[in-house]
This record gives structure tokens, C-alpha cells and sequence, in this order.
């Protein structure tokens, strides 16, 4: 996983030992709500991310994959 | 987004009260209905059990009794106007407020309902303090009452979870700016244009989308708190107490790492009593005041979010009052 996106899960406070790479998000304790903290937290690094591609990142995986490639493009 | 900013005397607030219903509907009452967990709805809110007023307690009942108390905790002295902050008054018409003065022994003052949703408040704060600044009124009796329960539907997860029941009552007098209890600038705004985030059409439930409204909550709370503090002439670093509107718990969170402020700052009561609206600030300061987390002198900054949109923030030095006073407001 990106040092990105696992700097912006514990900044929501999600522990990093309990992320699961490859299995779905709320295994890892990313919920719903936690999409939107942290488009929020993305915001605030100048890089707008709408609700649908948040959404279509269904494990840690896609979404450090999004992340990456969004901050790197910003 | 607009403060005033004159001459006139300003706004101080000496009285304080409340209604608190006794019941609490938990989230082991409601999960199985909405298809979840309880451990769901706490992670997702941060709320455990919500206030309900008991059958046929309407939003008078609860005004009255948060009024009556905030008037015997203030200085005693005469009320010229009766603000009362509800997006849940119990007729279309006439508006609660009349009802209300005269049940509480002020027939006659100027008295009408604001309905400016959870920032609803913050509003009624500001008119107050214009009556005040236009010595329209030397004391303002401003009580924000609301059931959004009434109008939620049961089986939606997105609202039934979040939404308790409850009023509050602030006394404000004419005063000196810069006196304990002095309100500093209050920074308003809406725009209506995002308003179908938050509905409750007549007949019908309150649909609430949840994600845009996060966002939105998170952006609009951060931005009038800083200029709301930028306003008072205070560092966000010199709030001693931030009193955002209870809304949900990871929305108060991620507003307190938006403006890198310390988890100790913030004030928090939402998980027995839910999202109160209108009555979620002064119910926290209430709270908080009796069980000592909030003390004379502290700088507090306010914050609030609700349906409009409409959003706003305020500063006070929170004034003395006396511990049977701070008793009497939250029995």
C-alpha cells in the first residue's frame, strides 16, 4: 500500500495493522462514512474525488490504486 | 456569508435551560427494523440512545419547560421578545412562539418561530443581538425546540438512527462587548441551492442525502469557524471550548482535524441524547457547564450545519453562572 493512502487511514484513525490489502473495505474498518472522510482529507490536498469513484473502490487495493493515481495527477 | 458589526449595546448571555426528555429509544430498540447492527449505527454515528418526549409532548411543551427554566436561572429581569428557533412547530399556523410566551407569563412581547433547521440557533442568536444592538429589546428570550423524529421515516437508515428530541433556552441581556458572556461576531450564511440535500416536504418524510451532506457539514462548519474566530480577533489555538453542532460524531471528528484543533477542545453530546437540531448547541454548553467540562472564562467557539443549506458560527466567553442555576437547566 501507498505510504499515501496509509497516511490518510490513520489519519482517520484506522489502525494499519488491521487493513486487509486484497478483501473488501469494511474489512479493513473503512466504511461508507469513512469514503467520505476521506474525500474530505483529499480535498484539503487540492484533489477532488466524487462520491461514484470512491464508490466503485470496493477494496484497499482499488482504492490505493485511485488514491495514487489522483494525487499523482493533481 | 455575512456578521454585523456596530455600535449598539451588545448581547450577553445570563440565563440558561433546558428540557431534556427522560426517555431513550437505544439502538438495540431500532437496529432490527432498519436492517443493521447496533454496533452499526454507534460506529456510523457515535450515537447509543437518542431523548424522546413522551407521547403528546408537542414542541410547546418542551419550549415552555426549557424557557420557564432558562428565565428563573437569569438575572430576573424583563423579557421584551420571545425568539424561538424550530423546523418542527406544532401548526402551520399560528407559529409556536405566541403559544409559548403566553404560557410562560409574557403575553404581549414580540414572539415568532425561525426556522433556519439545526444552524436555527445561531440565527436566533443573531436576531436577538440585533434587537439588542437597536435597543429594539434590552432581553431576549431565545429557545431553540425541535422533534425531527416526527418527521422521520422509521426505516431509513440514513435518518431514523440519528435524530433525538429536546429544547434549550438562552436569556440574553444588553451588555458591554467584551463582557464574560458577551457574543462576538456571528457569522451566517445559506444557500439554497443545495437544498434538496435536506427535505422534509409537507406529508412526507425527511430524506437526508448522507454523503453530500457530510461534505458539506465538514466544509461549511470549518469555514465559519475560522472566520467566526477571525472575526472575535482569537487564534483557533486560543478556543478553549469548540461547540459544534451535534450532528454525528465522525462529523464533529473530521470538522476538529480540519481545523487541527485538539480532540480536548471539543465538546461532545450526542451519544445519549442524539442529534437535537436547533437545541444541540445549547444543550451541550448546558451539559457541559454542570459537569464542569465547560467553565466561567472559556473561549467558546460555536459552530452549526443544517437543512437550507444554512450554516454559521459564534464566539463567547462563557459567563459565570451559579452551580444551582447550572442544576436547575439540566434537570
Amino acid at each position: 500500500m501507498s505510504r499515501d493512502l496509509e497516511e490518510l487511514l490513520v489519519e482517520l484513525k484506522l489502525d494499519p495493522r488491521e487493513l486487509r490489502f486484497g478483501a473488501p473495505l469494511e474489512d479493513s474498518g473503512v466504511d461508507s462514512l469513512a469514503l467520505v472522510e476521506l474525500s474530505v482529507l483529499l480535498g484539503e490536498r487540492g484533489v477532488r474525488v466524487s462520491q461514484e469513484e470512491l464508490a466503485a473502490a470496493t477494496t484497499l487495493e482499488a482504492l490505493d490504486r485511485m488514491v495514487a493515481d489522483r494525487l499523482s495527477g493533481r | 456569508m455575512s456578521h454585523s458589526d456596530n455600535n449598539g449595546p451588545a448581547a450577553v448571555i445570563c440565563g440558561l435551560g433546558t428540557a431534556r426528555p427522560d426517555s431513550r429509544v437505544t439502538n438495540e430498540d431500532i437496529c432490527g427494523g432498519l436492517g443493521v447492527s447496533a454496533a452499526w449505527i454507534r460506529s456510523r454515528t457515535g450515537i447509543a440512545s437518542r431523548a424522546r418526549a413522551a407521547h403528546g409532548v408537542s414542541t410547546a411543551d418542551l419550549a415552555v419547560q426549557a424557557g420557564a427554566r432558562a428565565l428563573r436561572t437569569g438575572d430576573g429581569g424583563r423579557v421584551d421578545a420571545l425568539v424561538l428557533a424550530t423546523i418542527t412547530p406544532d401548526h402551520r399556523c399560528p407559529a409556536t412562539a405566541p403559544g409559548v410566551a403566553a404560557r410562560l407569563g409574557l403575553p404581549g412581547i414580540p414572539a415568532f418561530d425561525l426556522a433556519a433547521a439545526c444552524t436555527g440557533l445561531l440565527y436566533a442568536l443573531q436576531v436577538a443581538a440585533g434587537f439588542i444592538a437597536a435597543r429594539t429589546a434590552r432581553r431576549v428570550l431565545i429557545i431553540a425546540a425541535d422533534r425531527i423524529p416526527s418527521l422521520v421515516n422509521p426505516q431509513d437508515r440514513a435518518t431514523a438512527p440519528l435524530f433525538g428530541e429536546g429544547a434549550a433556552a438562552l436569556v440574553v441581556r444588553a451588555g458591554e462587548r467584551g463582557a464574560p458572556g458577551a457574543l462576538g461576531p456571528i457569522m451566517l450564511a445559506a444557500d439554497g441551492r443545495d437544498g434538496s440535500a435536506i427535505v422534509a416536504p409537507h406529508g412526507g418524510f425527511l430524506t437526508m442525502r448522507g454523503p453530500e451532506t457530510f461534505q458539506q457539514a465538514v466544509t461549511r462548519m470549518s469555514e465559519a469557524s475560522v472566520s467566526a474566530a477571525e472575526a472575535a480577533g482569537w487564534r483557533l489555538a486560543d478556543v478553549d471550548r469548540f461547540v459544534p453542532h451535534q450532528a454525528n460524531a465522525r462529523i464533529t471528528a473530521a470538522v476538529v482535524r480540519q481545523l487541527e484543533l485538539e480532540d480536548s477542545q471539543a465538546l461532545q453530546f450526542i451519544e445519549q441524547v442524539g442529534n437535537t437540531s436547533a437545541a444541540s448547541i445549547p444543550l451541550t454548553l448546558a451539559q457541559a457547564s454542570a459537569d464542569g467540562r465547560l467553565l466561567p472564562g472559556h473561549r467558546v467557539l460555536m459552530t452549526a450545519f443544517g437543512a437550507g443549506l444554512t450554516w454559521g458560527a459564534a464566539t463567547v466567553v462563557w459567563p459565570a453562572l451559579s452551580p444551582s442555576d447550572l442544576k436547575e437547566a439540566v434537570q
